[in-house]
């Protein structure tokens, strides 16, 4: 999960923290920062009915090219000016980010660039109707044939970034992950995509609900289950001392990176344990998030919320985990759609974010038991306390976008004082055309980070063969169990 | 094959440290705890929201 404290750092460092502490200097605050405004903005939009979001560009399924993208409010401007106005804006706006983080702005601008041309590049390729049109409308852009590739945008994105992340050469790979920053920009969509969440509860509130309650008892479930169980085999089978297989549990079972690094932090670990963990826990995740969706799809298309939960539930990274949710989304609604079923879009994603979302909430939870436990039984250090402020400082700030997103929305729908409508009007630009194109972004980024011969470095091959055997014998088998036991039966509402 | 897993990895993940009776007693109060409410929840859920698909 969140990646703003780098590995470097030294876990066991103590800083003077305030509860404000980050707030403009992490990936986690900006995400939560910008995400939030692109909301705010939309919101604004929907009650002033004027289009300040409609120059988002929004890409389309098109037989001839100059139709593969367009502005959200089409009558605004042409196609091509709102593809250049979200470039100057997106830049602009993660410029300020960047700005604040401390990175090296120029770096940035010229790395975000490339960046951004690749996923557009790889979204104008993967909408071609030859390639994505469900053969249910091939009649409408005229075909006799396709592929039939929901979701191969997202392919394209990924293959691209794994080219560069593994091909190019080394001096062109170090500038452009200057800007290769996927927890950030997912974390941006994961934020609009609450405001998603927030307007389909005004159209299905029941439904929506359910969601959130369901996946809620099932994080619990697999909090309680996956730690102690990969602990212990870590420990007892594998030989692992206590601050190894603390960081190790944690970051297998809970939330990757971030929870490995709470948890090395937690237990005095030293700086090298979450390192390596966090670098095997993004190739494992990229591994999942290639393999997982389509298998899904293939052998559990009859229970699409339980799988979109269950990556939720086995997926360590919230990169990675929406990313595949996406994919999963797509791939499931174009096997439905060429079965003649039309699902709404964004439940499964929602299932699959949703789960991540519970899970990161406990994170600091889980560190400050896991802090206390060291404390008071291994380390015996009489007399320390942990301070509360812990929970709060481990706690995911970006979250607290996506209930605030989702919150509002269903506020101003509920109450009457929006309809859904005008709801739309402003917002879905935002939690559409925004959102699919940070996730595109997202995408590349994954690929441009996710280094397979980091897995040779270092002997961490020895860690990656346990981390291998107790996710996909334990964790993934785990994971489909409760999903599937929490969201049985449950199918996305049909498309209106 | 597993004491050949078990001997790579001792070497990359520090020295060994004896099992400890508190180790035992947190992780088996956790998976009974996760056991336990798993089941609770389950039935409290199937029985309310997925009894309505």
């Amino acid at each position: 999960m969140a990646e703003e404290k780098k590995p470097e750092e030294k876990p066991e460092e103590k800083k003077e923290v305030k509860w404000y502490t980050g707030m403009f200097s992490t990936e986690d605050w900006w995400a939560f920062w910008l995400g939030s405004f692109f909301v705010i903005l939309g919101v604004i939009a929907a009650f002033t009915q004027t289009p300040l979001t409609g120059w988002i560009v929004s890409f389309k399924t098109w037989t001839s090219i100059e139709k593969s993208i367009a502005a959200s409010h089409k009558e605004l401007m042409s196609p091509i000016a709102a593809l250049i106005t979200s470039y100057i804006i997106f830049t602009i706006l993660t410029a300020i980010g960047a700005y604040f983080m401390k990175w090296k702005l120029r770096d940035y601008l010229l790395a975000w660039t490339i960046i951004f041309i690749l996923a557009t590049i790889s979204y104008i390729l993967g909408k071609n109707a030859w390639i994505s049109a469900p053969s249910t409308k091939w009649e409408k852009y005229g075909l006799e044939s396709g592929l039939q590739l929901g979701g191969a945008h997202y392919i394209f994105a990924l293959i691209i970034g794994l080219i560069i992340g593994n091909l190019a050469p080394k001096k062109f790979k170090e500038f452009i992950m200057k800007a290769a920053r996927p927890e950030w920009f997912i974390k941006i969509a994961i934020v609009a995509l609450g405001a998603k969440l927030g307007l389909k509860a005004v159209e299905f509130p029941g439904y929506a609900t359910h969601l959130l309650v369901a996946g809620a008892c099932a994080t619990i479930a697999a909090y309680l289950l996956y730690w102690p169980i990969a602990y212990y085999l870590t420990r007892r089978f594998f030989g692992f001392n206590r601050q190894w297989a603390a960081c190790f549990a944690s970051g297998i079972s809970i939330c990757g990176v971030s929870a490995s690094i709470a948890t090395a932090a937690a237990t005095r670990a030293p700086a090298i344990i979450p390192v390596i963990i966090s670098a095997i826990i993004v190739i494992f995740a990229t591994i999942q998030l290639i393999v997982y969706p389509p298998l899904l799809t293939k052998f559990w298309f009859n229970e699409p919320i339980s799988a979109g939960a269950s990556l939720g539930l086995t997926i360590k990274t919230d990169g990675a985990d929406a990313a595949a949710g996406e994919l999963l989304d797509e791939f499931m609604r174009a096997k439905a759609e060429a079965m003649g079923i039309m699902w709404e879009e964004g439940w499964i994603l929602n299932a699959a974010v949703l789960t991540k979302i519970w899970i990161d909430i406990f994170i600091g939870i889980w560190a400050f038991l896991l802090a206390v436990i060291w404390v008071r039984y291994f380390e015996r250090r009489p007399g320390e306390k942990v301070p509360k402020i812990e929970i709060w400082l481990r706690f995911p700030k970006f979250v607290l976008g996506y209930f605030l997103a989702m919150f509002l929305l269903m506020a101003l729908g509920f109450s009457g004082v929006l309809t859904v409508e005008q709801l739309e009007y402003g917002v879905k630009p935002v939690e559409g055309a925004l959102r699919k194109f940070f996730f595109l972004l997202t995408f590349v980024c994954i690929g441009i980070v996710t280094d397979f011969k980091k897995l040779k470095e270092a002997g961490i091959g020895k860690v990656a063969l346990a981390y291998a055997l107790i996710l996909f014998g334990i964790i993934t088998p785990l994971g489909l169990f409760i999903a599937w036991v929490f969201h049985r039966g449950m199918t996305p509402p049909p498309a209106s | 094959m597993f004491e050949l897993i078990k001997l790579l990895i001792i070497n990359q993940t520090g020295e060994q440290e004896p099992w400890d009776k508190i180790e035992s007693k947190l992780v088996l109060g956790s998976i009974i705890a996760g056991i336990i409410a798993l089941i609770l929840l389950a039935v409290v859920i199937n029985v309310t929201i997925l009894a309505k698909y």
